[in-house]
């Protein structure tokens, strides 16, 4: 097991270094970081002439870079999964493509470190750029508003939204231990994407039942964000605390997931 | 105590839902030995190599290599072997030397004696002065050559070898069979799978030929031989100035010749199996007149062997 542990280290080191180093994930982090910033603008400009907004108290917009961050969380609950997916819809079937799976499957490390490894590479190489962003932008936050912020909300704001860009590395990641090659992977994803942000909403208004919601990773993270930053209730179906658990468990519980279908493989 | 064999299967089996690509293959390959193995495509090379490798689990059997079983011990089993796949792809961002440090990082070699064993391999395989080019510039014999290297870059004991030359030109192939040779001095065990029989016929010194998943045969190329020279008529060939009908004629009443016939200036004579009869069929032409030019009894090369092998079973 020692030598599957440092095999994991290995591969995701490569998956870290190549990935901070693709063009993909340049033009990625241009755009997020453009969005970000643009949202965060717009937002403070929004806030500094209109008066309170609906369902948010008087005391909520006084707290000011905390209502513009909750601003940003919507945005990335749109954008994330787009940004995530395009990162690891390839990460297991590039390897079969390019006929470098063999040679790694060869080398003295299990199955399971190769996923998990690769997991764990791709989302260093996202967290990294993405926390500098997000930093970035409540420091921009903070001082267009020229208030300040608490600390518990800040790393909570960076937390969570890594958490749920990693549910969508993981459904990536699974999308592409499964399919054979990578158009299967592209289209896999866009369907994914659609699924939670299309077929879900539509579901929930046809069957009328609030709990559908609940099958979107978003909506974790969105009732998480509300509460941390500006004190909105996540609503009756589940407590605070049921939320954080859900944004856990949606990272954990499609990684286990494609690290079980990955291993399972006969290549 | 007598040491492990390189690689000993047992029964072993892989099926793909109703197909069976390897069936019940049992073989021992000893240490210091450069093994070849010969099959026609789809009979089930490969997915042997990948059971060995531990790439894929067996349905039924076991495989042994160094001793550690495939399926038990697979991380065994891969700090052991070296392996070339028939088609062996790399990460093109990467730089020759980064690969092989890439991949020679998973054997806990310290990072100077990685950058040392990069460098020294890359100059063995004749890719010095491509060490910092990116993979994704390598031609299609580079990258073969990269794929021995990152294959050998830890010392395995047993090298596995997916049709090595394939798509090579003679001169890589030449290349590449001397640097088999050269491991094979330094006590790496070969296991050869190819479809090129010259090559494996001059390297080899024992071969398993595999048909429809099912190990035909496994021995040396001399026992191999016999064995199908013994099964079969033997074939010689005259070359003279000039033929006539009336030697022709005399041959085809020696005592054990089957059939004869003539094609321009050679007379080319079947005799029955363990015939004795060459030295006749020369006087008799001579007392006829006939002037011999050449007079060669052709043996079965691989490629008979291998025929008869696979047509006929040789086991």
């Amino acid at each position: 097991m020692k030598g599957s542990w440092h095999g994991l280290t290995v591969i995701a080191r490569r998956e870290f270094v190549s990935n901070l180093r693709s063009v993909r994930m340049v033009i990625l982090m241009v755009i997020f970081s453009l969005l970000v910033l643009f949202t965060i603008y717009v937002g403070s400009l929004f806030l500094s002439l209109s008066g309170p907004l609906p369902g948010l108290e008087q005391d909520t917009l006084s707290q000011g870079p905390a209502i513009v961050l909750w601003f940003v969380s919507e945005f990335i609950v749109f954008i994330g999964p787009i940004l995530a997916l395009a990162l690891s819809f390839d990460v297991i079937v590039r390897e079969k493509v390019q006929n470098s799976l063999a040679l790694l499957l060869s080398r003295p490390v299990s199955r399971q470190a190769i996923a998990l490894g690769k997991f764990l590479g791709v989302f260093g190489s996202l967290a990294l750029p993405v926390v500098v962003v997000n930093s970035l932008a409540v420091a921009l936050a903070v001082a267009l508003s020229g208030k300040g912020i608490g600390i518990d909300q800040t790393v909570g704001f960076l937390l969570l939204t890594l958490l749920f860009l990693g549910t969508y590395l993981a459904i990536g990641q699974l999308i592409s231990s499964l399919a054979k090659t990578t158009t299967t992977a592209i289209l896999a994803g866009i369907g994914v994407w659609f699924f939670f942000w299309l077929f879900l909403w539509i579901l929930q208004v046809i069957l009328r039942q609030e709990v559908v919601s609940l099958f979107n990773p978003g909506t974790a993270y969105s009732a998480c964000m509300g509460a941390l930053l500006v004190g909105i209730s996540p609503g009756s179906l589940l407590p605070l605390w049921g939320y954080y658990a859900l944004t856990v468990a949606w990272m954990v519980a499609p990684l286990l997931v494609a690290v079980v279908v990955f291993d399972r493989k006969d290549e | 105590m007598t040491a492990s064999p390189a690689i000993e299967t047992r029964g072993l089996t892989k099926r793909y839902h109703a197909l069976t690509a390897v069936n019940a293959i049992s073989m021992t390959i000893d240490s210091g030995e450069i093994f070849g193995f010969l099959g026609p495509n789809g009979a089930g090379k490969t997915t042997t190599i990948r059971m060995l490798t531990t790439i894929t689990r067996p349905t039924q059997g076991t495989a042994l290599v160094s001793g550690h079983d495939c399926t038990r011990e697979p991380l065994a089993v891969k700090q052991r072997i070296g392996y070339m796949p028939d088609v062996a792809g790399f990460y093109g961002d990467m730089t020759a030397t980064a690969t092989l440090q890439f991949y020679a990082d998973f054997y806990h070699i310290p990072i100077v004696e990685r950058k040392q064993r990069a460098a020294e391999m890359l100059e063995r395989l004749q890719l010095g002065d491509f060490a910092d080019k990116k993979v994704k510039t390598f031609s299609r014999g580079m990258r073969q050559k990269l794929a021995f290297a990152s294959a050998i870059i830890h010392r395995p004991n047993v090298l596995i070898l997916d049709e090595p030359t394939i798509g090579l030109d003679p001169p890589a192939i030449h290349f590449f069979r001397g640097l088999i040779r050269e491991l094979n001095k330094e006590g790496v065990t070969i296991f050869l799978s190819s479809h090129t029989l010259s090559e494996v016929e001059i390297i080899c010194s024992r071969i398993g030929i595999i048909n429809k998943g099912q190990l035909m045969a496994v021995d040396s190329i001399e026992a191999l031989r016999s064995r199908i020279m013994s099964s079969r008529n033997r074939v010689v060939t005259v070359g003279v100035e000039s033929m006539t009908d009336a030697a022709a004629q005399a041959v085809r009443s020696i005592p054990g010749v089957v059939s004869v016939r003539t094609e321009q200036n050679r007379l080319i004579v079947e005799l029955e199996q363990g015939s004795q009869a060459v030295p006749v069929i020369a006087r008799t032409l001579v007392l006829n007149g006939i002037n011999i030019l050449s007079l060669t009894s052709k043996e079965a090369d691989l490629e008979d062997i291998f025929l008869a092998v696979i047509q006929g079973g040789g086991r």
